[in-house]
């Protein structure tokens, strides 16, 4: 990686999970186990969480702090061979990215980004298990989310009532919460 | 010394507790698991955000401590508490044989993870037996038990219509949940496509109009949040912690002790009679001895059945109350797992709230035709359109995928069969020849299999449920074939059977062993037979009924 890149590429994790002002460490603070992936992966999870689920007029996943989610799921929860997979999943991503456009998935624009996930999500969903467990995991960390549940879906933790129906326009946004 | 011992405090010893108490009676509850807070010891209020690990146990965690309890639906993250280690409690099955116990030992038992579905049996299951031969006739028949249900739903609360099914009686039901557009339009075209069939709403034990005897516990009405197995802190559905133990615990007759293991119940060698409970103290390992005139086994079904072989003297090698040699036998759980779902047309509209109930099917096999097999099933249900997780999980990213998962899917039906497993004395519990666990007590060996018939109502229930969706103009999307093991149904009863004869039956029309007067067993093991309905209701309506006649023969002196 020559110099430019690696610039690059520190300035797309610091936008996109604002990794610069937290420095490496910090997640072995409030966990036990030390970080599942280093800078440059941290990098690629923001694109592909910011990728897949994309600010629109709704925040995305980068800004419901989906990739830290993450990051503590392959940490904490993941087991040795899904952790194993969920990276080499992502790896794959970036393998895709660096064959058919020439650079790291990270350092491409969004546009060119999401033209390599499309291509992917299309020959690897529902095919490759890895991929799917990992879609669906940022997915679920996502709608899971502040962000996720409440801006984007609509969220009542205590709706009080149970109303069987009640009108459906395009404006209706579907509930977050437990899935259904 | 107290009047009576109830061992257990799930739904059967709540119950039993509350019923002795009210009947003045001096009674002490044993529980093996640790005290658990109404209330305070709840997560109903994690948000989705604050769930840890997006409500998941850590995998390795899960698969080193919870490999038979993670096949529930309701573990997760926010329910871990109420789960047993299996890793803590082993017991083994025959190769090829699995059985899924699926156990939560702490106050207030499985009433608080229940699925709170609440239906009586009806005169055609208690005279099922009678009628085809397999089990021991009912010692009971629907007008003993009719008073009791009346009363049971009474005081926990049951959300339903009375629908008019000789199969399914009518009882003391709250206002009805209502059916969503698409479970309307289903019900319409299953009812006309399959005469006899009828679909109905769940009735369910949730407080949809809390009467003063509920308020008076602090319970309030359901908040339809769908958060019940975490626990409910407003009290809305029944369980032990929310409704029973409070009930019980006001009569000032009751006392309940926590961390205390069942060993065995004692006897007087002169007489046969029960004079106590050994325990063990889960932390400290150290024996107790409680003593009573009377004592209620509630533990659940196989607990009960190992306490009662635990209980083997030089009187009773084979364990107590069990000269029948029918202690363990027996075991049943509903053929459960066939399960289709699929994707319909209907109205445009939506629901909200999370309704913590569904549609049900009762059963209509054998009812009045002869089907060529035994028995029959129900079928638990809802339409619902499909929510944000099913809308995510297609091919697509980016601004698109939002735009997938923003917008309320299609109505999806679902439809999962419960049926009538047939008794079958070879399906036990039995007690390890030398397996101890960690408390000294032996491990248990739990050997059940489907039977044929069994295995028959698992294809007919699959063939039954997609035939239904068919007609209501669904898609089918998603099958599930196969039997789930026995135990996943989490009804498993039968281990220490009602029965006319002490030689074939262990406890007779009161739930009182046959051979201990003073012991009344009235959880699941007392069942003869399954119904294919949800059977804690009618667990609870045995518990309230033998505590009336324990109560009585203790004042008349007969035990």
């Amino acid at each position: 990686m020559d110099g430019m890149d690696r610039r690059r590429m520190l300035e797309a994790t610091a936008a996109l999970i604002g990794l610069a002002a937290l420095p490496a460490g910090a997640f072995a603070a409030v966990s036990k186990r030390p970080p599942v992936l280093d800078r440059p992966g941290l990098a690629l999870l923001g694109a592909v969480a910011d990728t897949l689920i994309p600010r629109t007029d709704t925040p995305g996943a980068v800004q419901a702090g989906v990739p830290d989610k993450f990051h503590g799921l392959l940490r904490d929860w993941a087991n040795p061979a899904h952790r194993t997979g969920l990276v080499a999943a992502l790896g794959k991503i970036d393998a895709a990215a660096r064959s058919g456009a020439g650079k790291p998935f990270a350092l491409l624009t969004p546009a060119k980004r999401k033209q390599v996930l499309k291509a992917y999500d299309a020959a690897n969903y529902p095919a490759n298990p890895d991929y799917v467990r990992l879609k669906d995991l940022l997915v679920t960390l996502y709608y899971f989310s502040k962000p996720g549940a409440t801006v984007e879906l609509r969220y009542e933790h205590v709706p009080g009532a149970w109303e069987p129906s009640i009108p459906l326009t395009r404006a209706t946004r579907t509930w977050a919460g437990a899935a259904g | 010394m107290f009047d009576a011992i109830v061992i257990g405090s799930g739904m059967s010893g709540g119950i039993a507790a509350k019923e002795l108490g009210e009947r003045g009676l001096k009674t002490l509850v044993i529980e093996r698991g640790r005290k658990v807070e109404h209330g305070t010891d709840y997560t109903d209020q994690l948000q989705p955000w604050d769930l840890p690990n997006a409500n998941g146990i850590p995998e390795e965690e899960l698969e080193r401590d919870y490999p038979i309890q993670r096949q529930c639906y309701a573990v997760s993250a926010a329910t871990q508490q109420y789960w047993v280690k299996d890793s803590e409690h082993p017991y083994t099955t025959p190769e090829g044989k699995p059985f899924s116990w699926i156990r939560g030992y702490h106050l207030g038992g499985r009433s608080i993870m229940w699925g709170r579905q609440t239906y009586r049996l009806s005169e055609m299951d208690l005279s099922s037996n009678a009628r085809d031969g397999h089990g021991a006739d009912w010692p009971i028949r629907y007008a003993d038990l009719a008073p009791w249900y009346d009363h049971v739903e009474t005081f926990i609360g049951v959300s339903g219509n009375n629908d008019g099914l000789p199969q399914l009686p009518d009882g003391k039901f709250l206002p009805v949940m209502p059916m969503t557009d698409g479970e309307k339009l289903f019900q319409s075209a299953v009812e006309k496509s399959f005469p006899g069939r009828r679909v109905i709403m769940g009735r369910a034990a949730h407080l949809t109009d809390p009467q003063p005897h509920h308020t008076e516990l602090g319970r309030a009405p359901c908040q339809y949040r769908s958060l019940c197995e975490r626990g409910c802190s407003f009290g809305a559905y029944h369980s032990s912690l929310s409704s029973s133990l409070p009930a019980a615990l006001r009569t000032g007759n009751v006392t309940i002790v926590t961390d205390k293991i069942a060993h065995s119940i004692l006897t007087d060698p002169k007489t046969g009679k029960a004079t106590g409970v050994r325990v063990i103290d889960q932390h400290t390992g150290e024996g107790t001895t409680y003593e009573a005139k009377v004592v209620f086994l509630c533990a659940s079904t196989i607990g009960s059945a190992a306490i009662l072989l635990n209980s083997h003297s030089e009187a009773n090698p084979r364990g107590l109350a069990n000269g029948s040699d029918m202690v363990g036998r027996n075991l049943m759980d509903h053929v459960y797992g066939p399960t289709v779902v699929g994707t319909m047309n209907g109205p445009d509209t939506y629901h909200r709230g999370r309704r913590p109930n569904g549609i049900y099917i009762p059963r209509y096999r054998n009812v009045i035709s002869d089907d060529g097999y035994l028995r029959g099933y129900g079928f638990q249900g809802r339409v619902m359109r499909q929510g944000w997780k099913a809308n995510a999980a297609v091919p697509g990213v980016g601004a698109e995928l939002k735009e997938q998962v923003r917008h309320p899917g299609p109505w999806t039906v679902s439809l999962s069969g419960f049926g009538e497993m047939l008794p079958n004395p070879d399906n036990r519990v039995t007690l390890h020849a030398s397996k101890k666990d960690k408390w000294g007590m032996p491990e248990l060996v739990i050997d059940c299999v489907h039977g044929e018939n069994d295995k028959e109502l698992g294809r007919r229930m699959l063939e039954d449920a997609r035939a239904m969706v068919l007609a209501a103009g669904a898609t089918i999307t998603r099958e599930a074939s196969k039997l789930h093991p026995p135990g996943l149904g989490i009804h498993e009863m039968g281990t220490a059977r009602m029965g006319r004869d002490p030689k074939t039956s262990v406890l007779n029309q009161y739930n009182q062993a046959h051979e201990v007067p003073n012991l009344f067993v009235t959880d699941g093991a007392a069942m003869a037979s399954s119904g294919c309905q949800n059977p804690s209701l009618t667990y609870m309506a045995m518990s309230a009924r033998a505590a009336y006649h324990a109560s009585e023969f203790l004042k008349a002196g007969t035990i």
